[in-house]
């Protein structure tokens, strides 16, 4: 009887979880489904006003702010959600859509309505869609009252709000608070770096100057970003600097200061090459070596052919495919290599000739930097 | 005097699986209740997201993605095409022809003008020796490594890819999977978002069965027309998007799919990478990965992503099926043999203490106590020891339940990716999630069963899988 009354109980739950499950799925739909025809309509009220008063050649927007603050204040019979969020989501609409003139008459009149108060509000919102959907709505908007309100989200815990709150940031303040920006982030990490590198490379090369006072920022993260961003833009200003930072103590920052002054390919540089083959670091020789083989200096040839004997088989590699980039000259001393009474000196130029042969040696380096 | 005591049997065996279905079915409940707001998430972050970012930078890390293949000559071609046609630009494919008797390995060779390269090869991961490493001599396959190896497995074959690959991250995927464009993308970021905790990610894997597929894209998703890949197709939707997403949620994930899988390569080199003596080498790997790291008291995350989607071949003919489901439950008794001491252990965080002992009572034991419960019923009720009520009840109950947890998952898979978008497709799914609880269910449970007894006697090896190729998908 006990299994009885158990099992009883049981199926009994059961058959309810299993109804009230369909009963929420279908209820759920139909909610949705009337939720953004309400919505969808409310928004498209509010675009045809906006398009109204923002309409005429000659705007008065004074009195749209007017016009369109009565009618939000009038609640439409149909709402469901807030005319608020309605009226959002109809200047985000129009926003998207126009350009010019016509867009900052948008944004002005956003403003004056008061609708990013809303916005400001909810970049306090303990829920993090709630503060990303506000950081995008004030960016679209450039709204600067919100500035203040969007560096605080810099030290977010979420990283991906802290990306967006960082392109919004520039977006609205304008390129030149970049360094004040990075100075309110606490770290640059892999997701920010990805971000900055695309607001820096959308400015057509005049953020090298800003990246500069990076360097002086205290964070590892933020020096070697700013490194390798000076790389990626072939900042030349950047070079005497740069070879500074190549003898520096930090030996990832020497690493990414060689390679980012392969990738400017300044004659300059070739002094930094040499010295960085005296490195007692494998990885520092190893992008020294990649340096001298870019610039194609003649007076690398000579120790670049000494690197062929180096202990680590990664720097004979790179110094194997760095005499290629030598034409004859360097072809000839990775021939005669061949012959090398030393095995790994005889492997390392053997496996560079083999590969040079077929046309497709500068693919097979061990190592990726 | 026997009927005594099977009559004292019977009602100490009840006892065990009444506790028993209530505790295994309160856990899959929480999976479910846990995974919803998780999936929400997901997406909201997800379409808030910006992925051009990954795709053009520099910064981005490194990706090799190793391709197994042994006798793949069906499907290989197409597989490396979608691979390289990937979205994401710091992108290596490395394909390791594990001693193809076939012409797997001519084909490559013929189709992307592969000429043997000179390259050392660094055993940093033990493997069976290499004959050959391969590159294109055409520039626009530049990112394409193809080694030639002799055949030593699976596990095998991906160590050796481990070794060949230079990139920060190593993502696993199987010869007969397709990936969609944008799913390294996706299972990348969260290793971008938090890069020193993130150790593996994986990306939940859909049927290709029903979808047409070309030129190794899928071009429209549909049901599989054929009843033993809609069977399936409930089951990996309720795995993957309750099962994994419930524990990755709670930092408790203990495998990820070998078909579709990124970890961070220092990591798989430190922890020995995949082990050669398992057929259940995903789950070993990560849990070994996890036991490490723990024992190293590091922070660490295994992170499921719901959306980037690999789709693969369903077994078509029961017995590819039930040698599939023979190998996983063999490969999930051996890593919980290897890794016995974490379990309910402490030391061992949530796995140890949540998710370890989930695997062993639940995913391990389940089977064999459904089986001889189902067995010790009927026996009982053909003895007249069991009430004709109760029988029926417990029948009830469970089927019940099973459909319930079916239709949670169609009910995540409808709210969140939608993926299969017509209504034709909701009633099939939901269709399918009942009628799979009389005898699919019971089919699986045994195949399982059998599983834990070959390995019991020492069975070992990955029985045979017959493959297609995914060109019989289209308007199949």
């Amino acid at each position: 009887m006990i299994f009885f009354g158990v099992f009883v109980a049981i199926a009994t739950i059961l058959i309810l979880i299993v109804s009230l499950s369909l009963y929420l799925l279908v209820r759920k739909s139909v909610q949705t489904f009337r939720l953004k025809r309400s919505r969808t309509m409310e928004a498209y009220y509010f675009g045809e006003l906006l398009t109204l008063l923002l309409g005429s050649e000659e705007v008065d927007l004074q009195r749209a702010a007017a016009a369109f603050q009565e009618r939000l204040k009038r609640k439409w019979n149909f709402s469901t959600s807030g005319s608020s969020h309605a009226a959002r989501s109809a200047f985000m609409k129009l926003a998207k859509e126009l350009s010019g003139e016509e867009l900052d008459n948008v944004r002005k009149l956003y403003s004056m309505v008061g609708l990013h108060h809303k916005a400001m509000k909810e970049l306090r919102d303990y829920r993090w869609w709630k503060r990303s959907a506000a950081v995008s709505e004030l960016r679209t908007m450039r709204n600067l009252e919100s500035l203040e309100d969007m560096l605080l989200l810099l030290s977010d815990a979420d990283e991906m709000l802290k990306v967006q709150a960082f392109e919004a940031g520039l977006d609205i303040g304008g390129f030149e608070i970049l360094p004040f920006m990075l100075e309110s982030l606490p770290e640059i990490t892999l997701l920010t770096a990805m971000g900055l590198e695309t607001i820096i490379l959308a400015q057509d090369g005049h953020a090298a100057d800003f990246i500069m006072p990076i360097l002086n920022i205290k964070g590892d993260n933020s020096r070697k970003f700013a490194i390798q961003m000076l790389g990626i833009l072939r900042w030349i200003p950047a070079v005497p600097t740069l070879i500074q930072i190549t003898t520096g103590e930090k030996a990832d920052e020497s690493v990414y200061a060689l390679l980012s002054l392969s990738a400017i390919g300044d004659p300059r540089a070739v002094h930094a090459g040499l010295k960085a083959l005296t490195s007692k670091s494998w990885q520092i020789r190893a992008c020294g070596i990649l340096l001298l083989g870019e610039l194609g200096d003649p007076q690398g040839l000579p120790l670049l052919a000494a690197m062929l004997g180096d202990s680590s088989r990664e720097v004979r590699l790179h110094a194997g495919y760095a005499l290629t980039k030598f034409g004859k000259e360097g072809l000839s001393i990775l021939s005669k290599a061949t012959n090398s009474d030393l095995p790994g000196t005889r492997a390392a130029a053997t496996e560079v000739m083999d590969n040079f042969n077929i046309g497709i040696a500068q693919r097979v380096l061990e190592f990726q930097w | 005097m026997v009927t005594e005591i099977w009559r004292e049997l019977a009602v100490l065996y009840s006892y065990f699986v009444i506790i028993y279905f209530i505790l295994i079915n309160l856990v899959y409940l929480i999976l479910l209740v846990v995974a919803l707001p998780s999936l929400l998430e997901y997406i909201r972050r997800n379409t808030m997201f910006d992925y051009r970012g990954i795709l053009k930078s520099e910064f981005a890390p490194s990706i090799s993605v190793l391709v197994p293949a042994y006798n793949e000559e069906k499907s290989i071609l197409q597989s490396v095409h979608a691979l390289l046609k990937l979205y994401y630009s710091k992108l290596e494919v490395i394909v390791i022809n594990d001693g193809s008797i076939d012409s797997t390995m001519a084909l490559l060779i013929k189709e992307y003008d592969l000429v043997r390269v000179a390259q050392s090869y660094i055993p940093r991961l033990s493997t069976k020796s290499v004959m050959g490493i391969y590159r294109s001599r055409n520039s626009a396959f530049r990112d394409l490594v193809v080694v030639d190896k002799v055949n030593g497995g699976k596990s095998d074959a991906l160590n050796c890819g481990v070794n060949i690959s230079k990139s920060k991250l190593v993502c696993t995927v199987d010869a007969d999977s397709i990936l969609e464009g944008d799913a390294l993308l996706k299972v990348v970021k969260p290793y971008l978002e938090d890069p020193e905790r993130v150790v593996a990610t994986g990306g939940i894997v859909r049927i290709v069965d029903g979808c047409e597929v070309e030129n190794g894209s899928i071009k429209s998703v549909h049901l599989p027309k054929k009843w033993l890949a809609m069977f399936q197709v409930n089951e990996y939707l309720r795995a993957f998007l309750t099962g994994r997403v419930g524990w990755s949620a709670v930092n408790g994930l203990m495998v990820v799919s070998g078909a579709f899988a990124l970890f961070k390569r220092v990591a798989l080199i430190e922890c020995g990478g995949f082990s050669l003596h398992t057929v259940g080498e995903d789950m070993e790997l990560v849990t070994r990965l996890e036991r490490v790291l723990h024992e190293k008291k590091q922070d660490y995350r295994v992170v499921f992503v719901p959306d980037p989607v690999c789709w693969t071949e369903a077994p078509k003919d029961l017995k590819t099926l039930s040698n599939q489901r023979n190998r996983w439950h063999r490969g999930l008794i051996d890593t919980m043999r290897i890794h016995k001491r974490m379990l309910l252990n402490p030391s061992y965080g949530v796995v140890g203490m949540l998710a370890f002992p989930y695997y062993f009572f639940f995913e391990m034991i389940g089977p064999f106590v459904e089986l001889t419960g189902v067995i010790f019923v009927s026996i009982s009720f053909y003895l007249h020891i069991v009430e004709v009520r109760f029988f029926i009840l417990f029948l009830v109950v469970a089927v019940l339940y099973g459909i319930f947890l079916s239709v949670g998952a169609i009910l995540l898979e409808e709210y969140t990716f939608h993926r299969y978008p017509g209504a034709s497709d909701l009633v099939k799914l939901v269709l399918f999630a009942v009628l799979e609880n009389f005898g699919y269910r019971q089919m699986t449970a045994w195949w399982r069963v059998k599983g834990g007894i070959d390995y019991m006697r020492g069975a070992a090896g990955w029985g045979t899988m017959k493959r297609s190729g995914f060109e019989k998908e289209k308007g199949e």
